[in-house]
C-alpha cells in the first residue's frame, strides 16, 4: 500500500491533500481525477489542484472532519489516473537583463552562467499542473533541478506581467503585474485571462508550454 | 436680547408699519406690538416642556454604542426627525427623535436604563 | 447613480466573494468585514449579496445623483449628509442631490479602519464570474476592475423596500462579540501544516507576544512586526490552494496573513490559520495596531463560526422584527 497522502487543515475553510514522493505527472493525473470526484460532494464548495496537492473549500466546516478525511484519503487510493492530451504554446523569452532582475541571484544559488540557465530553463516541454496564484496563471510540472532556486527571502511586491520565474522546483509565467516571492529570471508576452470568455483562463492543466530562447542579455 | 436692541427693532416696526413681531429664542418669547407711534414690548413666559415618551419598551441610550458623548447637548436646537436617542431591543436600534423643532431640554431616562412602552425619555421646549 | 466626488484611493466595490474560480487562479475577494457588510444589506432590506462601497481612507465623499436609503456600518467615522450628521450603523435617508462626507472619526469605542457604504438596491455593477466584488489583480469585476476614482458614477439597483425616511440600526458586533487578550484585540488561530516544523521559542511566541500590523497591509495580506518565526529546518514546499487566514511564514522569519484579495495558492510554510469566524475582525484592525493570536481546537472555531451566524440570525430576526414594530406605533413619518 503506497504512503497515505497528508491531510491538513487550512483554517475552518478548507482542508489541504499532499501527495507523497518526488513531484511527478503521474501523481498530478491522480490529482485532476480526485479534484473531479470530490466536486459533486455536497460538503465542497471548490476543489483546487496545486502541485501534486489538492484543496477543498467546505460549504460548512463539518463538526468532526475525520469522516470526510477517510472518504478522501479512500478515493485517493481508489482514483485512476487521468490523461488530458491538451494543446502547446510556444513563448519566447527574453532572459536576463531588464527582463530578469533575479537572473543573478538564480546562477549565484546554481552556479550556472545565464546562457547555460536559459539553455536549461527552455529545454523540457512544462505540462500545466493546475492553476492557482492570480487569475490565468499556470503551475508547470517537469523544471531540471539544476536550475532550482528558493523562493526569496521577502516577497517583492511588483513584478511585471509575463516575468518568466523560478520559485523553489518550480517554474512559471506571470499572468498579470503582481506580487511574488519568486525569481524572475525573463520576459515573455502573452494574454492567459479574458474575463468574458468562458473557460476564461488561455490555458487548462493538462495543456503544455514551450519555453524558446528570443534572447540572453548578459 | 437687550434692550437697547428691542428698541433698534421697535423702531423698524414703526418705520415699515408692521403691526406685531413674535421673536421665539431658547428662553421664551418676545411680543412687540406697534400700536400706531407707540410700542409695547411683552415677554411671555417659556412654553412648558414637551416630554416625549418613549414609544416602546427598550434599554434608552443617551449616546451611540460607538460614542462617548450624548447626540444632544441641552440648550441645544433641534429639528423635527433629529436623533436624539435610542431605543435597543436586543442587537436592534430604534432611533427616538425629535417630534417637533425646538430647544433639547434635558434626558429625562438615563442611559443604558430600561423604559417601558410611554417613559418621558427627554423633555424639549417646541418652537 | 453615485458619483464619487473625493479623489482619495482604495476604495472598492465589493460583494461577499467571488467563489468557483480558484481553480483559474481567481481569489475570492469580497468584502474584509463580511459581518459590516451583510448586516447593511439586512437593514436596507437587500439581498445579503448585494454589492457596497468599502472605504479604507478618508475624507471620501459621494453624490447621490438618485434619492435612496443607505447605511454606514464597519468602522466608526464622522459622517454628514450636507450638513446633517450620519451616525455608523443607523439608516438614513438620502435625497437627489445630496453629498455624503466620511472623514476619519475621533476617539470609538471600536478602532477600526474599514467604513462599507450599502445602498438600497446594492451597487449595481455587472457582475464578473458570479461576483460583483472587485478583483484588483486581474482588473476584472467591481467597477472597471479597479479601484473608485474622482468622476466614477455607479449604477444603483432597485430598492427591495419602500423608502424609510429614519431608519433602524444594529449594534456593531465588535461591541456585542468582543475578544481581547491583555487588552490587545484578539484573533483566534488554527494550528497550520507546518506549525510543528518552527523551532519550540518561535511557537512560544507567536501565541505570547503582540504582533503590528505594517504599514505594507492591504486587502492582499497583512504583513506584521514581531519576534522571529524560525523554522528548525529551510523549508520550500510545492505550491497548493491557500485561502484568507492562512498566516505564512517567508524566509525573513515575519508572518504574512493572507487577506481577501491574497492570491488563492502559495508555497511558503504556514504556521497557523487566522479561523474563519475572525476574518472580519482582522480585515478591521488598522495599520499600525497589534494584535494578539489565540489558539483554538477545531471545534472551537466551529463553534466560532456558529457563533457569528447566530449573530446574523439575530440580525435577520430583529430587523424583521423592528419594521412591524415600527409600523405598528405609527413610527414612520
Amino acid at each position: 500500500m503506497a504512503h497515505d497522502p497528508v491531510v491538513s487543515m487550512l483554517g475552518t475553510t478548507a482542508l489541504l491533500l499532499e501527495a507523497h514522493g518526488e513531484t511527478s505527472l503521474g501523481t498530478q493525473q491522480k490529482i485532476w481525477s480526485l479534484s473531479g470526484q470530490v466536486m459533486d460532494w455536497p460538503e465542497v464548495l471548490e476543489a483546487v489542484p496545486g502541485m501534486n496537492n489538492l484543496m477543498l473549500c467546505f460549504r460548512q466546516p463539518p463538526l468532526d472532519p475525520q469522516p470526510l478525511v477517510t472518504r478522501l484519503l479512500e478515493a485517493w487510493h481508489t482514483a485512476r489516473p487521468m490523461t488530458m492530451e491538451g494543446r502547446t504554446i510556444e513563448l519566447p523569452v527574453i532572459y536576463g537583463g531588464e527582463a530578469g532582475p533575479h537572473m543573478a541571484d538564480v546562477m549565484a544559488h546554481t552556479g550556472l552562467g545565464a546562457e547555460e540557465i536559459a539553455e536549461i530553463h527552455s529545454a523540457p516541454l512544462y505540462p500545466v499542473y493546475a492553476l492557482g496564484s492570480h487569475p490565468g496563471y499556470c503551475y508547470l510540472g517537469g523544471m531540471d533541478h539544476r536550475i532550482a532556486t528558493p523562493r526569496r527571502k521577502t516577497p517583492v511586491l511588483k513584478i511585471p506581467g509575463g516575468a518568466v520565474s523560478i520559485g523553489g522546483f518550480q517554474t512559471g509565467v506571470s499572468a498579470s503585474d503582481g506580487p511574488s516571492g519568486w525569481n524572475t529570471i525573463g520576459t515573455t508576452s502573452m494574454v492567459f485571462f479574458d474575463v468574458s470568455k468562458q473557460p476564461p483562463t488561455l490555458l487548462q492543466p493538462g495543456d503544455s508550454i514551450r519555453f524558446r530562447i528570443q534572447q540572453v542579455v548578459r | 436680547m437687550t434692550n437697547e436692541q428691542m428698541e433698534v427693532v421697535a423702531g423698524w416696526l414703526v418705520q415699515t408699519g408692521i403691526a406685531m413681531l413674535e421673536l421665539d429664542g431658547p428662553d421664551g418669547q418676545w411680543l412687540i406690538r406697534n400700536d400706531g407711534g407707540t410700542t409695547t414690548l411683552t415677554q411671555q413666559s417659556k412654553r412648558p416642556a414637551l416630554a416625549v415618551p418613549s414609544p416602546h419598551a427598550g434599554v434608552f441610550l443617551t449616546r451611540h454604542p460607538l460614542h462617548a458623548g450624548a447626540f444632544v447637548q441641552a440648550g441645544s436646537a433641534v429639528s423635527k426627525g433629529q436623533i436624539v436617542g435610542l431605543l435597543q431591543v436586543g442587537v436592534l436600534l430604534v432611533p427616538v427623535v425629535a417630534p417637533r423643532d425646538g430647544v433639547f431640554v434635558n434626558y429625562a431616562s438615563a442611559d443604558r436604563t430600561l423604559v417601558g412602552y410611554a417613559t418621558p425619555l427627554f423633555e424639549m421646549r417646541p418652537l | 447613480m453615485i458619483e464619487i466626488l473625493s479623489s482619495t484611493a482604495l476604495a472598492t466595490v465589493q460583494d461577499l466573494g467571488r467563489f468557483g474560480a480558484l481553480g483559474w487562479g481567481v481569489s475570492h475577494s469580497g468584502a474584509m468585514d463580511r459581518l459590516a457588510l451583510t448586516a447593511g444589506n439586512i437593514l436596507l432590506g437587500n439581498d445579503e449579496n448585494c454589492a457596497g462601497i468599502e472605504i479604507p481612507i478618508f475624507p471620501f465623499r459621494v453624490r447621490f445623483h438618485q434619492a435612496c436609503d443607505l447605511v454606514l456600518t464597519g468602522a466608526d467615522h464622522l459622517a454628514r449628509l450636507d450638513d446633517v450628521p450620519v451616525w455608523p450603523w443607523l439608516t438614513i435617508h438620502a435625497g437627489a442631490g445630496q453629498i455624503l462626507t466620511i472623514e476619519r472619526g475621533g476617539p470609538s469605542r471600536w478602532q477600526a479602519s474599514r467604513v462599507y457604504l450599502c445602498v438600497a438596491g446594492g451597487i449595481d455593477v455587472p457582475l464578473a464570474l458570479g461576483s460583483r466584488s472587485t478583483q484588483l489583480r486581474g482588473q476584472f469585476g467591481g467597477h472597471q476592475g479597479r479601484t473608485l476614482q474622482q468622476g466614477d458614477r455607479l449604477p444603483v439597483g432597485v430598492a427591495a423596500q419602500a423608502l424609510r425616511p429614519v431608519g433602524m440600526g444594529i449594534v456593531p458586533p465588535a461591541l456585542t462579540m468582543p475578544l481581547e487578550v491583555d487588552a490587545t484585540p484578539a484573533i483566534r488561530v488554527l494550528r497550520a501544516a507546518e506549525y510543528a516544523a518552527f523551532t519550540d521559542q518561535s511557537c512560544v511566541e507567536f501565541w505570547a507576544k503582540s504582533w503590528k500590523i505594517t504599514s505594507q497591509s492591504d486587502r492582499y495580506g497583512y504583513r506584521l512586526a514581531g519576534p522571529m518565526i524560525e523554522p528548525k529546518y529551510p523549508l520550500e514546499l510545492r505550491s497548493h490552494g491557500i485561502v484568507p487566514g492562512v498566516i505564512q511564514v517567508p524566509h525573513g522569519g515575519q508572518p504574512i496573513i493572507q487577506m481577501r484579495d491574497a492570491q488563492p495558492s502559495g508555497g511558503y510554510p504556514k504556521i497557523g490559520t487566522v479561523i474563519d469566524a475572525d476574518l472580519w475582525r482582522l480585515g478591521q484592525a488598522p495599520i499600525g495596531s497589534s494584535v494578539r493570536f489565540v489558539e483554538v481546537t477545531w471545534a472551537e472555531a466551529v463553534r466560532a463560526l456558529q457563533d457569528v451566524t447566530d449573530w446574523l440570525d439575530e440580525v435577520r430576526r430583529m430587523v424583521a422584527l423592528g419594521l412591524t414594530v415600527r409600523q405598528e406605533a405609527g413610527h414612520d413619518q
